[in-house]
This record gives structure tokens, sequence and C-alpha cells, in this order.
């Protein structure tokens, strides 16, 4: 048996194992209803950003939080890029295609690996990790349980959340690169938006 | 007469508040007053908490909100796009309504003061831009 195959198998059994879980309790059910939301933890990260960009004390925590912020937003485009490419090249059916399980979520008819929203919003947390460490941390185990909620939801398996960790860590990595290549550029739009008085 | 949301005017709407929400929260920690709709730093702050949560829970009420994109539920893209709309209208309503209801309190901004949101520790946004364009023009 081939190394990947061992992994998809134990990956299955995880997936089936945690997935288990759903339906028995309503109260974690529903809990997993609003964190597994298309919203909810998108929408909240997107905020923690606009908090970071005007919320700061001082000349230099202003600056390392706003870029941050920028390296956050480059980093969802690269992430997305990541995830688009590599679901032209490798489909993966959803565990609902294959498996009985306790769907909690609407059935997704993208590939399930790598997880979108998992790869997104780790990307968001990396960055922010690197400007903001404790508010970084904070969102890595709000996105870790995000993708959590989605396994129990019956709609990605583990291995597509670990996929979705390591793309969103790349992308905030490329991220920080590029923008610190393009210091200059960045540089011009920062004195722009000061002078309209948004950053 | 009953006005009935869209989901989508609902979600720029929950955008809207919450952003307004969060931009009062971070300029009470911060201390930047020219931001403050409210002049007391800890009301702000609190006003700050509700608008941020009361938005979020009105929105998430009936359950997480699963909708396919292909069955009325948000496409990521126009998401994006709501987003965006949503924490504009909120900062030029905050910078609206600070430059309005604080004009008083502060005197135009000195020639030496600094560039951008750190100008808004010591004037509104009108002040504030007005003297970047006078001195840009000079």
């Amino acid at each position: 048996m081939h190394l990947l195959e061992i992994i998809l198998e134990i990956d299955e059994k995880a997936f089936v194992w945690i997935n288990s879980w759903a339906g028995s309790t309503p109260i974690i059910d529903g809990l997993v209803e609003w964190l597994s939301s298309d919203y909810l933890v998108p929408v909240t990260f997107s905020l923690i950003l606009l908090g970071l960009w005007f919320g700061w004390r001082g000349e230099e925590m202003r600056e390392r939080h706003q870029f941050g912020v920028l390296m956050a937003g480059l980093g969802i485009g690269i992430a997305n890029i990541f995830v688009k490419t590599s679901n032209s090249l490798y489909f993966r059916p959803r565990p609902f295609d294959t498996y009985e399980v306790n769907l909690l979520f609407y059935p997704p008819t993208d590939s399930s690996f790598p997880a979108n929203p998992i790869a997104v919003t780790i990307a968001m947390a990396s960055a922010v990790w690197l400007a903001n460490r404790k508010i970084g941390l904070t969102m890595y185990a709000i996105a870790l349980a995000y993708g959590f909620s989605r396994i129990y939801a019956g709609v990605f398996y583990p291995g597509d959340v670990a996929g979705g960790l390591l793309f969103g860590i790349t992308a905030a990595y490329v991220s920080n690169i590029s923008l610190k290549q393009l210091a200059i550029v960045r540089n011009k739009l920062l004195k722009l938006a000061r002078f309209i008085i948004l950053a | 007469m009953v006005f009935t949301l869209t989901f989508t005017q609902e979600y720029l709407l929950l955008i809207f508040v919450s952003a307004t929400g969060i931009i009062q929260l971070a300029a009470s920690y911060g201390q930047i007053r020219g931001l403050l709709i409210i002049q007391n730093i800890y009301i702000s702050a609190i006003l700050g908490i509700l608008l941020v949560i009361a938005p979020l829970l009105a929105f998430f009420w009936s359950g997480g909100r699963n909708i396919p994109d292909t069955n009325g539920g948000i496409p990521g893209a126009l998401q994006f796009v709501l987003f965006l709309s949503g924490i504009s209208l909120a900062i030029s309503f905050t910078y609206a309504v600070t430059s309005i209801s604080q004009s008083h309190r502060f005197s135009a901004p000195a020639v030496d003061t600094p560039k951008g949101l750190e100008s808004l520790r010591n004037t509104t946004f009108a002040k504030a831009i007005f003297k970047n364009i006078c001195t840009f023009w000079k």
C-alpha cells in the first residue's frame, strides 16, 4: 500500500470518527452551525483587521499593525490563487459524496481539498501574528475551531483542513516577502492614504 | 409600513454597523479623540462593543445562515464587495458625524501636526483634510 493511500485511509477514518458525534448533542450542533457558517468567522476576522488598522498607540505600533493588515489583504488574494490552482489540478470529492454523513451544512460542489475558508482565515491569522502575537494566536485558535467545525459538520476531511492550513501559512509568507520587495509602492500608497487621513 | 430587507441588504447593514462599532472601539483604545462620536473614552468603548455584538447576534439569531450561493446565499466575490462597501460607509459616516459634532472642540491643526490618522488625536477629519489640501496647493 502506498504512503498516500495510508494517509488518505487515516484521514477518512478520522473524519468518520469526528462526524459520528454530529447529531447527538443539539447544543453543540447549534454552535457548530454558527461557527461553520460562511459569514461569522470571515466577518469577525475582517473586523479585527479593521480594528488593527485604526487601533494603535504610537507610531511604531501603527506602522507594524497597518503592515500586518496589508499583508493579510494580499495573503487572502494569494491563498485564493493557490486554492484555485490546486482545484484545477486535483479534485477530491466531498465526504458526503462517499459516505453517509451527519450533514450540518449545505453540500458544496467544489473540491474538498484544500479547505478554502481555512486557507483564507489562516493566511489572515498568520499575517496578524507577525504584527501582534496575542491577536494572531487568538485568530489561529478561531481558524482551527472553524476548520474543526467544518469537519464535524460533514463537509471537509481533516486532511483538507491541514492542506488549507499549509496553503494559508504559505500565502502569508509569500505576501510578507512580496510587500517587503514592493516597499516603494507600499510606502507611496500609505503616503496617499495618510494624505486623505485613511492611514 | 414594514420594510423587509433582503439577505444582501442585511449583510451590508451588519458590516456597516459592526464596522462603525469597531472604529469606535479602536479609537477609544488608541485615544484618537477626533474619531470618537461620544467624547468619553469609556462610553465610546462600550458603544463600540454593543455596535459590534448586537448586529452579529441579530444576523445569526435565526441560525448559522448556512445558505449556498446557488440558493440565495452571498457568493464570495460579492461578500468581498459588500464588505468593502460596508466599511467605506462606516468610515465616511464616522468622519462626517465627528467632523460636525466636534467642530467646536478642536481648533484648526497647526502646520507641524502629524499626518494621517495620527492627526485625529487633536483635530477632526474635516479640519485635517482641509489643512492637507491647503498645504498641498501652497
